[in-house]
C-alpha cells in the first residue's frame, strides 16, 4: 500500500465533489471501505443507537504509518491514487481521500492504529480539530471510533430518521460488503447484539445464508460464465423466494457493490416467466472486469458506475441466469410451520434476527424448495434435499452453462430444445379439490396441482411451439374480422402490410378506420384472431421489427390464459390423468407463464411430522 | 329521491335536461354521471332507468309502482344490468358477462339498461371493450356510467357519453340532511362547511371527531386573543396531538379559516350565516377587537399555511409560523 | 293458492324446468321456480334468462288425476331447496298452500315445510304464443336441423353473432345456417304448416338449440315454433322451451358460396372420412392441415406432414372426377365434422381453385351444403 499523500490540487478537483457523510451508514461505509482496502481479513463493526451515539470499526489490516497520521485527516489525502491516470484504473474502494477528514469534521473521532504491531499511535479530533496525539497499544490494524456524529451540525442531525431506519441502512451496507468480500470475516453488532457474523471462509453461499436465511440459501443455484471482457459468478435465488423489491439484487464489480438497473433487468429477464409480476429474485452477482471498462467516479457515494460494453454484460447475465433455471425443477413444498429452526445469525445473539423477521414464525405456512439431484432425477424418483447448506458441487451441467453463456447469440428457443426428460415425478391422481386443484400422490408424498396453471403451462408451450413452427400456412376467413384502428395505427399498418403478410396476417382496408382480417396464420387460435393480430401489430410497433420470440411469448401467454380450464371446473379422473400426463412433458412444468407455481408438494416426512408421528 | 321534481331540488339542470330528453324520447345511448358521493348519482340513474322502462309515465315521471318500476329497484328486472366493483375493481368476468349481454336481445322487450358504478375501476382493456357498444348499441339501450370524476375516465369513453356533472350539495342542504339524521346543528354546520359530500360529512361524526376538533380550534382561536401567551401551549398540547396527519392539519386550517370568516360576517352584520353558531359571543367580541384589515391578513395567513401544508413542510413548524403571523401587530 | 299433487309427476316436471336454472343466476328471482296454479292445471317455470323452460301439469291427464286444485295462485320458490324437498317427501302426494306473506307450506304425510317465496310478478315475463304467428316442425326434423348445423357455430366470444344459428324462413322454406368463419353449414327444410310465416335474421344461440335437442322427447310428433322480437318459442305437448335471440346482423352468407366450379368430384363419404382421420393422426390435434391432390381421374392423394413427426400418404378412389387438376389444403377436422352429419353414401365436392372456398354436399340430396375455406401457404 502506498503511503498517504495529499492529492495534487488538479486531481483533487477532478474528483466529483460532494459530501460523503450523509448519515451514520455513510460513515460506516467509508470506514469499512478503508478497512477493506487495508487488506484486513477481519473487520468488526460496532454501533450504538443506530450509529448516532457511536460507531467503531476495528480491522486487522495494514494500519496507518504513524508519521502520516495527521496527513490522513487533511482533505484529499489518500494513499490510493497517485495521479490522473490512476483515477481510471481504480481497484481499491475508497479512492477519494475524503472520508476521514469529512467524518472527523462532524464528530468526535478517535483513531488508533499500528502498522506493524510494534508501535501504536492514537489521535483524537473534535469537529476536525486535532485534540491530542498519543501512543496506543501496538495492536496490528486500525480502530476508528466515531462518537456524537453531527454534534456540531444540528441541521444534519434533524434530518436523520429513526434509529431503526439508520440501523437498517448500516446493516444493509455491511451485508453488501459481506457479499462482496466473502473472504473477509465481518461482524456487525448493534448495542451489543450481533446482527451479522460471517466466517471469512470465502464461501459466498455461506454469507448469503447468514444474510437471507437458510431457506433462501437452500433455493439458490450457483452460476458462472465468462467472455473476453467479463467473468461473472454468483448465486441466483429460487423464483419462489422472490421479493417485492429490487434491493435483494446485489451486483459486485471487482469487489465493489454497485447499483445497476440495467443489470437488474437482465437478471429478471433471465428468469423468464418464472417470476410473478412485480417480484425480483434474490441474487448476488460478482463481476470481474478490467478496471478500464468501468468508471466509478459518477456519483459521490460511488454506488453507481458507468460501464463500457454494458449491453454485452447484460446479455451474458441474462443468458446465464436463464440457463440456470431452464434445468431446474422448481416445486415449492409445504413446510411444516412450527418445528424447523429459524435460520439464525449466530450463537446467543440470534434473537435480533428473529425480531427483524417476525413473520417467519407467525405465518402458518411458508415455501421451501426441493430439487431432484442429478442422481435421483435420473432414476425417476426425487427426494427432498434436506441437508443444510452445501456448496454446489461442480457437476456436469457447469460446462453446459458455460457453453450457453459463451455464445450468447443462441436464441432461447434453442436453449429450450435441449433433450427434454420429464422433470415431473410420476404421480397418481387421488381426486380433485374445490374443482380447482388436482390431488395426487406417489412414494414421496402428496402433491397438489393447480389445474388452471397446469393447463396454462401446456397451452403456453403449445402456442409457443406453434409460433415457432416452420409451418407457413394461413387460413382464409369466410367472414372477415373487422377491426377499428386509430389514425396512427392505420398509417402504421398501411406501411407494414408486407411485413405482416410475411407473418401470415393479411389485412385489407375497409373504409374509414376499419380494417378487415382476411387471412391469418393457422396457429392463430380460433376466436382470438383479433387479439392475436393486435398483439402482433403492437409488437411490431413497439420494437420496430417483428422479433418473433417476443411476439411468441406474449401471444402464447395471452392465449394460454384464455384457453386454459378455468378454476372451479370439475374434471373426471381420466381428464385429470390426461392433463397431468400432458403437463409432465412440458419443458418448464413448474410455473405457469405468469410465474405462479403449478405444483406444491408435501413429503411423507412432512406429513408425518405434522401428525407428530415423527418428532424431528 | 324518486322523481324528477325531487332531483331538481338538488340538481336542477340535470333533472331538467334528463326529463326533457325522456319526454321527447331523445335519450342519448350513454350517460356519464360524474360527481361526489351523496350528490344523488345512483338515485338519478335508477330514476332514469325507471323513466325509460316504465310504461305508465306521466310527463316523463315514472309511476314507481308498476312491475317495471318495482323490479328496476329490486334488482330483478331482467333487462336492467347493474355492475358494481367486485371488491376493489370491476373484474374481467363481470365485463365478459356484460359483453355477452350486449350480444343478446332483451329478455322482455327491446329496451335494455346498463348501469355501471365506479366506472373508473374498470381496466383500460375492459373499458375499451365497451366502446363499440357505446357507439352503436343494438336495439333501444341506455347505459349510465357512474364515476367520482370524469377525469379518471378514458377519453374514448368520455367522447361517446353525455357527461352530467352532479354539483356538490350546498352547505345548508348538507346541514339539513345531517340534522335530519340526528346530528347536532352546530356540528352539522361545521361538517357541512368542510365538505359537500354527505357520506364524508357523516364520517366526521365517527367517535365525535368533528365535535372534538371543533372545540379545540375554538379554544385556540379564543386563546389567540384573550391569552396570547398560552396559544403556543394550546397548539402543542391540544391542536397538534389531535390533528395528526397532513389531511387533518388541512381540516384544522379550514376550521380556522371558517372562524375568521365568521368574525368577518359578524362585522358586516351577517350573523345568521355564521358556522360557529354557538360561539356568537366570542365572535362578536373578536369582531370588535380585530380590524377588517387584520382579519384579511389572518385569512391570508391561514390560506398560505394551507398551501404550505400541501408541500412538504413539517406540520409543527407550519402551525407555529402561522401562530406568529396571526399574533403580529394584534 | 292451494293444491294437492301427485309427487312423482311433480318431481319429474321440476326436473325438466330445473335444467334452465343456473346456480349463478344474475337476478335473485331466477334462483327460483315459478309455480302458477290455474283451474285446469299447474305451470312450473325455470329460467337463466338465456333459456327458459315452462312445464304444464294438467289437472286431468286422460283418466289420471294429477293435481287437485283448491285455490289458484302463484309463487316463486327457491329451486335449490324446493326440488330436494319434493324429492324426499314421504308420501305419494304433496299439498302446497300459499299464505299471504308468500310463505308456502309444503305438506306430505307427517312432514311439513314452510318455505319463503318471492313475488311471482318479479319473475321475467315470457312472450306468449300468438295464434297465426307459429309454424310446425316434425320433432325428428327439428333435431336433424340442429344436429346438422350446431356443430359449425363459433365457440369464441369475440364475435357473438357467430355463436348462433341463423334461421330464415321464406316461401315455406326454413334455412338454417351456421359458420365459425372457417367453415359453414347450411340446411334447408320445407315447412308444410308454415302459416305464411316469414322472417329473416333470427339468430338463435347454438347452445340453446343443443339444449333443446336434448330435452325434446322423441315420442313427441311435432313442435310448434314461434318467433317473437326477442325470443323464439318451441312448444311441445305440455312443455315450452324459450331462448333469447342474439342481437346484431348475421353476415350475408349467400354470396360466400361460389356459383361456378373448376373441379367436381364425387367420393364415398366413409372412405374419405377414414382417410382424413388417418391423415390427422400425426398432426396431434394441432393444426389439422391436410393436403389433397388429384393423381388422375380416379384417384385422389391425401397427405399430411408434421415436421417433427413424419408424413402420411393416403389414396382415395373417386367415383367421378371432372374439370381441372387439383391441389388444395384445408383443415381436415372441419371436413370430418361435416362428414359426420352427412347421412348419404357419397359426397359431391366442388372446387374453384386452391385459393377459393369449396363446397361439399351429399351427392343425392341438395338440402344440405357445407362450405370450407382453404388453408394457403404464405
Amino acid at each position: 500500500m502506498n503511503p498517504i499523500k495529499k492529492l495534487d490540487a488538479s486531481l483533487s478537483n477532478k474528483i466529483a465533489a460532494g459530501e460523503v457523510v450523509e448519515r451514520p451508514a455513510s460513515v460506516v461505509k467509508e470506514l469499512v471501505e478503508n478497512a477493506v482496502d487495508a487488506g484486513s481479513t477481519k473487520i468488526r463493526i460496532a454501533v450504538a443507537e443506530g450509529g448516532l451515539q457511536s460507531i467503531s470499526v476495528l480491522d486487522n489490516g495494514a494500519g496507518i504509518r504513524l508519521d502520516e497520521l495527521e496527513a490522513a485527516f487533511s482533505r484529499h489525502a489518500t494513499s490510493k491514487i497517485q495521479s490522473d491516470r490512476d483515477l481510471f484504473r481504480i481497484r481499491t474502494l475508497g479512492f477519494r481521500g475524503e472520508a476521514l477528514p469529512s467524518i472527523a469534521s462532524v464528530s468526535r473521532l478517535t483513531l488508533m492504529t499500528s502498522p506493524d504491531g510494534a508501535e501504536g499511535g492514537k489521535i483524537v479530533l473534535h469537529g476536525g480539530e486535532i485534540q491530542s496525539r498519543t501512543q496506543s497499544p501496538p495492536k496490528q490494524g486500525t480502530e476508528v471510533i466515531v462518537e456524537d456524529l453531527f454534534y456540531n451540525t444540528p441541521a444534519r442531525l434533524k434530518y436523520l430518521k429513526t434509529i431503526h431506519t439508520e440501523l437498517g441502512h448500516i446493516s444493509d451496507s455491511i451485508n453488501r460488503f459481506a457479499m462482496a468480500h466473502p473472504e473477509i470475516a465481518f461482524e456487525l453488532t448493534h448495542d451489543e447484539r450481533t446482527l451479522l457474523k460471517t466466517s471469512g471462509s470465502s464461501k459466498l453461499l455461506q454469507v448469503l445464508q447468514q444474510i437471507y436465511g437458510l431457506q433462501a440459501a437452500r433455493g439458490m443455484r450457483r452460476f458462472e460464465a465468462e467472455t473476453d471482457d467479463f467473468t461473472i459468478e454468483g448465486y441466483a435465488g429460487s423464483p419462489v423466494d422472490a421479493r417485492a423489491s429490487r434491493s435483494y439484487l446485489t451486483f459486485v464489480f471487482n469487489g465493489r457493490y454497485v447499483r445497476s438497473i440495467p443489470l437488474a433487468k437482465a437478471v429478471q429477464a433471465g428468469y423468464d416467466q418464472l417470476l410473478p409480476i412485480g417480484k425480483y429474485p434474490i441474487c448476488c452477482v460478482h463481476v470481474t472486469l478490467h478496471p478500464l471498462l468501468m468508471d466509478v467516479n459518477v456519483h459521490p457515494s460511488k454506488l453507481e458506475i458507468r460501464l463500457s460494453k454494458e449491453k454485452e454484460l447484460q446479455h451474458l447475465l441474462e443468458e446465464t441466469i436463464r440457463g440456470v433455471w431452464n434445468k431446474e425443477a422448481v416445486i415449492p413444498s409445504m413446510q411444516e410451520p412450527f418445528s424447523r429452526e429459524e435460520p439464525t445469525v449466530s450463537g446467543d445473539n440470534a434473537s435480533s434476527s428473529r425480531e427483524k423477521a417476525p413473520s417467519g414464525k407467525s405465518e402458518a405456512t411458508s415455501f421451501d424448495f426441493f430439487y431432484p439431484s442429478e442422481e435421483t432425477s435420473r432414476n425417476g424418483t426425487t427426494e427432498a434435499v434436506r441437508e443444510t447448506i452445501r456448496s454446489q458441487p461442480e457437476t456436469q451441467d457447469i460446462p453446459e452453462r458455460r457453453a450457453a453463456a459463451a455464445s450468447p447469440d443462441r436464441s432461447s428457443a434453442e436453449v429450450q430444445e435441449e433433450p427434454a426428460v420429464s422433470r415431473v415425478p410420476e404421480l397418481h391422481v387421488i381426486g380433485q379439490f374445490h374443482g380447482t386443484y388436482i390431488l395426487a400422490q406417489n412414494d414421496d408424498g402428496f402433491f397438489m396441482i393447480d389445474q388452471h396453471a397446469a393447463q396454462e403451462r401446456i397451452n403456453f408451450e403449445y402456442f409457443l411451439d406453434k409460433l415457432s413452427s416452420p409451418s407457413r400456412e394461413m387460413q382464409d376467413l369466410l367472414v372477415p374480422i373487422t377491426m377499428e384502428l386509430s389514425g396512427s395505427d392505420a398509417a402504421f399498418i398501411d406501411e407494414n402490410k408486407e411485413v405482416l403478410a410475411e407473418a401470415g396476417l393479411v389485412l385489407e382496408h375497409f373504409g374509414g378506420p376499419v380494417y378487415r382480417i382476411r387471412s391469418c396464420p393457422v396457429w392463430f387460435p380460433e376466436g382470438m384472431e383479433k387479439e392475436t393480430a393486435e398483439e402482433l401489430m403492437m409488437e411490431l410497433k413497439q420494437h420496430q421489427d417483428l422479433r418473433l420470440e417476443r411476439v411468441r411469448e406474449d401471444a402464447a401467454a395471452m392465449m394460454a390464459c384464455k384457453a386454459a380450464v378455468k378454476a372451479n371446473h370439475h374434471l373426471q379422473n381420466r381428464d385429470m390423468e390426461g392433463l397431468i400426463r400432458e403437463w409432465s412433458s412440458c419443458r418448464q412444468p413448474f410455473t405457469c407463464p405468469h410465474g405462479r407455481p403449478v405444483m406444491i408438494h408435501y413429503s411423507v416426512y412432512e406429513i408425518e411430522k405434522m401428525f407428530k408421528r415423527v418428532m424431528n | 329521491m324518486q322523481t324528477w321534481s325531487e332531483l331538481s331540488e338538488t340538481q336542477p339542470t340535470i333533472a331538467r335536461v334528463l326529463q326533457n330528453s325522456v319526454r321527447r324520447g331523445r335519450l342519448a345511448h350513454a350517460y356519464l354521471f360524474e360527481g361526489g358521493r351523496g350528490t344523488g348519482r345512483r338515485a338519478a340513474a335508477l330514476l332514469l332507468a325507471r323513466a325509460f322502462l316504465c310504461e305508465k309515465t306521466v310527463d316523463a315521471e315514472p309511476c314507481l309502482v308498476c312491475r317495471e318500476c318495482r323490479r328496476a329497484e329490486s334488482g330483478n328486472h331482467p333487462d336492467v344490468h347493474r355492475i358494481q366493483p367486485d371488491g376493489q375493481t370491476i373484474k374481467v368476468d363481470q365485463i365478459r358477462a356484460l359483453k355477452k349481454e350486449f350480444s343478446m336481445r332483451g329478455m322482455e322487450s327491446a329496451k335494455k339498461v346498463y348501469i355501471i358504478e365506479e366506472t373508473e375501476t374498470m381496466s383500460a382493456a375492459a373499458a375499451n371493450s365497451l366502446l363499440k357498444f357505446l357507439e352503436e348499441p343494438e336495439g333501444e339501450a341506455l347505459a349510465v356510467l357512474i364515476t367520482a370524476s370524469a377525469g379518471q375516465i378514458l377519453p374514448t369513453i368520455l367522447s361517446r357519453a353525455q357527461v352530467m356533472s352532479f354539483s356538490p350539495l350546498p352547505p345548508d342542504r348538507v346541514t339539513k340532511a345531517l340534522v335530519e339524521r340526528g346530528f347536532r346543528e352546530k356540528e352539522a354546520r361545521t361538517a357541512a362547511s368542510l365538505t359537500s359530500d354527505l357520506e364524508e360529512a357523516e364520517r366526521m361524526f365517527d367517535e365525535e371527531w368533528i365535535s372534538q376538533g371543533r372545540e379545540k380550534v375554538v379554544q385556540l382561536m379564543n386563546d389567540l386573543i384573550s391569552r396570547p401567551q398560552d396559544a403556543y401551549i394550546t397548539v402543542h398540547e391540544t391542536i397538534m396531538p389531535f390533528f395528526t396527519d397532513r389531511q387533518q392539519i388541512q381540516t384544522a386550517l379550514d376550521l380556522m379559516m371558517i372562524w375568521y370568516r365568521d368574525v368577518l360576517r359578524m362585522q358586516v352584520g351577517q350573523s345568521d350565516a355564521v358556522v360557529y353558531i354557538d360561539q356568537e359571543d366570542t365572535l362578536t367580541k373578536q369582531a370588535f377587537q380585530l380590524s377588517q384589515q387584520k382579519l384579511g391578513k389572518n385569512l391570508q395567513a391561514v390560506m398560505d399555511a394551507k398551501r404550505r401544508a400541501g408541500a412538504n413542510v413539517p406540520p409543527q413548524l407550519l402551525v407555529e409560523q402561522l401562530l406568529l403571523r396571526l399574533q403580529e401587530g394584534s | 293458492m292451494k293444491f294437492t299433487i301427485q309427487r312423482d309427476v311433480f318431481v319429474q316436471n321440476i326436473q325438466h324446468v330445473s335444467k334452465a336454472i343456473s346456480s349463478r343466476a344474475t337476478l335473485p328471482i331466477l334462483t327460483g321456480i315459478k309455480i302458477v296454479a290455474f283451474d285446469d292445471g299447474i305451470t312450473l317455470t325455470g329460467s337463466d334468462s338465456d333459456i327458459s323452460i315452462e312445464a304444464f301439469i294438467p289437472a286431468e291427464d286422460g283418466d289420471n288425476s294429477n293435481v287437485d286444485i283448491e285455490r289458484p295462485g302463484a309463487v316463486v320458490l327457491q329451486a335449490k331447496y324446493f326440488a330436494d324437498i319434493i324429492k324426499k317427501l314421504p308420501e305419494s302426494t304433496v299439498e302446497l298452500t300459499l299464505n299471504d306473506q308468500m310463505v308456502t307450506k309444503i305438506r306430505s304425510g307427517s312432514s311439513e315445510f314452510n318455505l319463503n317465496g318471492q313475488d311471482p310478478d318479479d319473475f321475467p315475463r315470457l312472450p306468449e304464443v300468438e295464434e297465426g304467428s307459429q309454424f310446425t316442425l316434425k320433432t325428428d326434423l327439428l333435431k336433424a336441423l340442429i344436429k346438422q348445423t350446431a356443430f359449425a357455430v363459433s365457440t369464441a366470444e369475440t364475435r357473438p353473432i357467430l355463436t348462433g344459428i341463423h334461421w330464415g324462413m321464406e316461401s315455406e322454406k326454413l334455412m338454417c345456417t351456421a359458420t365459425d368463419s372457417h367453415r359453414l353449414a347450411m340446411r334447408e327444410a320445407g315447412v308444410e304448416e308454415s302459416g305464411d310465416v316469414e322472417f329473416t335474421n333470427v339468430v338463435i344461440p347454438g347452445k340453446s338449440l343443443t339444449e333443446l335437442s336434448k330435452i325434446l322427447d322423441d315420442s313427441e310428433e311435432t313442435v310448434d315454433v314461434t318467433v317473437t322480437d326477442n325470443q323464439v318459442l318451441f312448444k311441445a305437448t305440455n312443455l315450452l322451451f324459450l331462448s333469447r335471440l342474439l342481437d346484431g346482423n348475421y353476415p350475408a352468407t349467400k354470396n360466400m358460396i361460389p356459383s361456378q366450379s373448376k373441379t367436381n368430384i364425387q367420393v364415398p363419404a366413409k372412405q374419405l372420412m377414414a382417410a382424413i382421420e388417418r391423415a390427422l393422426l400425426l398432426s396431434d390435434g394441432k393444426n389439422n392441415v391436410v393436403n389433397l391432390k388429384s393423381l388422375n381421374e380416379n384417384e385422389l392423394e391425401i397427405t399430411s406432414v408434421t415436421p417433427e413427426v413424419g408424413k402420411v400418404t393416403e389414396s382415395v378412389s373417386c367415383d367421378a372426377f371432372e374439370g381441372e387438376e387439383l391441389r388444395i389444403s384445408f383443415n381436415g377436422k372441419n371436413i370430418i365434422d361435416a362428414l359426420r352429419v352427412i347421412e348419404s353414401q357419397d359426397v359431391a365436392i366442388q372446387f374453384t381453385g386452391a385459393m377459393s372456398p369449396f363446397i361439399m354436399r351429399p351427392a343425392d340430396r341438395d338440402y344440405m351444403l357445407h362450405l370450407f375455406s382453404p388453408v394457403r401457404t404464405y
